[in-house]
């Protein structure tokens, strides 16, 4: 029962992100057909959660079978007439890969080994979080408790009866995006019964996504091979490993950050009119569903991948006429404020905090030089993203000017003001200082970058690589 | 390339070199093999297993002196006591004038006879030392044996080998960090490298670091040197940081495993009411066990051996009854691990003795200490 809820519950937001991603692709497609189902399968919980958000809290619906499913099958008829319309229905796509190229043999045999390494540790995970109870302090606290919430009481409730007439304010992790706990209310609500095990299954959702996406981003640089290298690199980090079999919230944001950077590359990359039409849209509607993910993405990255976008797009790409893009950066912008704009009306009407479980507004800055130490023991101390803190600097500083050239420069600039961003943040906020000296929340940002590092360090590679050849 | 390295200058080395030297203190009777001397109010009692240690109103030591041969890095010491009882055993140099003492605490909880491994690593100085147990007031103990382990040089460079593959467990900070490898020098620090949070043992990932860029430093140097191109230079670089990467990941990605093997044999395939979780032992089985009591009541009161991370994952396990302290109002007492809780002759929940609710009956026994209560109408 629980296998028969999984599949329709993810069939069906698989199935709305799919058709809204070909919409933002328009008639000529980018993705591949395998991509744009990755695509929509990482898309398409946050899309589907969204309408639902909507027409709850515009008091069309409750948070019931109907709830759920009506919003979600609007939007698919919706999404399907429009695709019908434009021709985007049909399950093809372009080849945009680099093609299959002969390695030696000890070579393809270790990358084997290496994915052989990788499934097993991911099969591993998903049979635990599919198995034990809910054990981690923001799941039972939050967002499997703000789940279950929406499903017993079939509302969207905001506060958390804390016992003894105490309650947990709106403040507090109400002011999170509702969209993970909505998905697992929406599977439960399938089943017929809150059940562990299959709330806990849909966040291998997101890392099987985070890890396709990963995929077919690398494949536009490298062969098969060698992007198989990309998902070992990224499953082998620890907290990546651990987070993806684990319910908590910051795989789901970093497979977002990742779709974000990957469209910025592709566009970065494009120079046809059409290509970059599509990648415009997409970056856009990836944006804005960022934004209803968790809080930071509002605070951190959605204004620095915006900010890549200008320096590095529009005012980096000598020969882009403006003017003949307009319509398109229009409609982008239109699409990702369509989905911000609702959730931040909403938080501002009910008074809900910005920021990442703590309150942006009246924050004290201070000067915690403390936190420096903290954040250098965590980077070289602890095992958390194995050599990622050393190779990372190294790289860019062997690539050196090259780099800084190339289109890949857009993400190395993204990953270095965002890490930068938040140890400033870190250090500047007393609150968030405490966090980071306990390293309760130093990690989470860094998570939700990581695949874009592993994206830059892999540029780097094949630039270094190909000036070898 | 480390290990067979090792085995051939092992073979060059002359056998003293090889050789384990462990240095054992009896205590049995007839196997006492040191000259012993009791100091303060320390009163001594030979014993078939060992020596009956016993201190009044004062501290009492037991010493004696070993030479400036021993150069252990790491002891175990094997003791009992039938209460729970803490000892000490120190060393100090007896080089003058520059003396120094250390001291490390035990405790001794079974009431049987337990090993106590502890390192000396680093703080052990060349030549001779006065080596002491140090016994607090109103202490009884039974000293069997002490063992001070020196080494051999092929156990000192196996064992920071072997303990980068300890590894440690599932921890509520996982989620957040994980410390990864820590190198230990001896078997006493291998073994508890993980015991103390944070680890004292030297960072594996740190030495890994440093390593890596003292080895990439000497690349670059020497490619310049040879006139290597520097695109050459830059793939053996690769190549070898690709392989530290490979290295590391199966180090992690072991840890990770052997998480998941744990939670499958202590939890998922062990049988119910048997089950032990992480850090959390029985307390998902006893959740199982007190929500039927609790499904029809909005609220109940819920007292556990420590509010976090009891109170909130009870709250989302029983949801939606809540648990709290609200003891005037609710009716069902859910009580977990409370040693210091009962119900006296009267029918009435008692905290240390004394009475703090009506009457009532206890409706299920989980184990001695957690049991649901519920207040007569």
């Amino acid at each position: 029962m629980s296998i028969l809820a999984f599949m329709i519950g993810v069939g069906i937001t698989t199935l709305v992100g799919w058709l809204a991603v070909g919409a933002a692709q328009g008639r000529t497609p980018v993705l591949s057909r395998y991509e744009r189902l990755a695509w929509g399968l990482t898309l398409g919980p946050t899309l589907g959660m969204f309408s639902v958000f909507l027409c709850h809290v515009l008091g069309l619906t409750k948070l019931n079978l109907t709830g759920f499913l009506a919003p979600q099958l609007f939007l698919i008829a919706i999404l399907g007439i429009f695709g019908w319309k434009l021709g985007t229905l049909n399950f093809r796509g372009p080849k945009p890969y680099v093609s299959r190229q002969s390695h030696p043999r000890w070579m393809t045999i270790g990358i084997g080994l290496l994915c052989i390494w990788t499934a097993i540790k991911i099969i591993a995970g998903a049979y635990d979080l599919i198995s034990v109870p809910t054990y981690w302090d923001d799941s039972f606290n939050n967002w499997n408790m703000r789940g279950k919430i929406f499903y017993m009481t079939e509302e969207l409730q905001l506060e958390i009866p804390g016992g003894n007439g105490v309650i947990v304010t709106a403040g507090s992790v109400g002011s999170y995006p509702p969209t993970l706990p909505l998905m697992k209310t929406f599977v439960s609500v399938l089943r017929g019964a809150w059940h562990e095990p299959l709330v806990n299954s849909v966040h291998l959702v997101w890392f099987i996504g985070l890890l396709s996406v990963l995929y077919f981003t690398l494949r536009r640089s490298f062969d098969p091979l060698v992007s198989a290298l990309g998902i070992w690199a990224i499953v082998s980090l620890p907290l990546i490993l651990i987070h993806g079999n684990n319910p908590y919230a910051d795989i789901f944001v970093a497979a977002h950050v990742l779709l974000a950077a990957s469209a910025l590359l592709a566009l970065r990359k494009s120079h046809v009119s059409s290509d970059i039409q599509a990648w415009t849209k997409l970056f856009f509607l990836t944006l804005g569903l960022l934004v209803f993910t968790k809080n930071e993405a509002l605070l951190l990255h959605v204004p620095l991948l915006c900010l890549a976008a200008v320096i590095f797009e529009i005012w980096h790409r000598k020969n882009l006429a403006l003017k003949d893009h307009r319509k398109t950066l229009v409609t982008g912008l239109c699409i990702a404020v369509a989905f911000a704009l609702p959730w931040l009306s909403f938080k501002w009407m009910n008074g809900l905090t910005f920021g990442n479980a703590k309150s942006v507004s009246g924050v004290s800055l201070t000067f915690n030089p403390v936190v420096l130490k903290a954040i250098w023991f965590h980077l070289t101390h602890e095992a958390n993203w194995l050599l990622l803190p050393l190779v990372l600097p190294l790289a860019l500083i062997a690539a050196g000017r090259r780099f800084w050239r190339s289109p890949e420069a857009v993400l190395g600039a993204f990953v270095l003001a965002d890490i930068a961003l938040q140890f400033m943040l870190f250090i500047m906020i007393q609150a968030l200082a405490t966090e980071a000296i306990n390293q309760t929340g130093l990690s989470r940002g860094l998570l939700q970058v990581a695949p874009v590092a592993v994206l830059v360090i892999f540029s780097l590679w094949a630039m270094m690589t190909q000036e070898t050849n | 390339m480390i290990l067979l390295l090792t085995a051939v200058l092992s073979l060059m080395a002359p056998a003293s070199v090889i050789a384990m030297q462990s240095h054992r203190f009896e205590f049995g009777e007839e196997l006492i093999n040191a000259n012993w001397t009791g100091k303060g109010q320390l009163s001594m009692q030979k014993g078939k297993d060992g020596i009956l240690l016993q201190t009044g109103n004062g501290t009492g030591m037991l010493t004696t002196t070993v030479g400036a041969d021993i150069r252990p890095q790491s002891g175990v010491i094997i003791a009992a006591s039938g209460v729970p009882s803490r000892f000490y055993f120190s060393w100090t140099t007896l080089n003058e004038p520059q003396n120094r003492s250390f001291t490390l605490p035990f405790g001794l909880t079974t009431g049987a006879a337990e090993n106590q491994d502890f390192s000396l690593e680093g703080n052990w100085q060349t030549g001779s030392h006065e080596i002491a147990i140090i016994l607090p007031p109103h202490t009884a103990i039974v000293l069997m044996n002490i063992e001070l382990r020196d080494q051999n040089i092929f156990e000192q460079v196996l064992e920071p080998l072997r303990s980068f593959w300890v590894f440690d467990t599932y921890r509520p900070y996982s989620i957040n960090f994980v410390w990864g490898p820590q190198i230990g020098w001896n078997t006493a620090e291998r073994q508890h490298l993980f015991d103390v949070v944070p680890p004292v043992s030297l960072s594996g990932t740190l030495a890994m670091n440093v390593m890596l860029l003292v080895l990439m430093a000497a690349m670059y140097c020497i490619g310049v040197w040879r006139k290597t191109q520097k695109k050459q230079t830059l793939k053996r670089i690769g190549i070898l940081l690709l392989f530290v990467w490979i290295l590391f990941d199966a180090r992690m990605g072991s840890e990770f495993l052997s998480w998941v093997w744990t939670d499958h044999t202590t939890y998922i395939s062990a049988e119910h009411g048997q089950r032990q979780f992480r850090d959390r032992d029985a307390f998902y089985d006893f959740a199982d066990f007190a929500a039927p009591f609790v499904i029809d009541r909005e609220s109940y009161v819920f007292f556990a051996e420590y509010p976090w991370p009891y109170l909130g994952n009870m709250r989302y396990l029983t949801y939606p009854s809540i648990p709290g302290i609200d003891y005037l109002n609710d009716d069902t007492w859910v009580i977990y691990r409370r040693s210091d809780m009962g119900v006296d002759e009267l029918g009435q929940m008692t905290v240390d003795g004394e009475a703090v609710s009506p009457q009532g009956k206890i409706l299920g026994r989980f184990d001695d200490t957690s049991f649901i209560f519920r207040v007569s109408k």
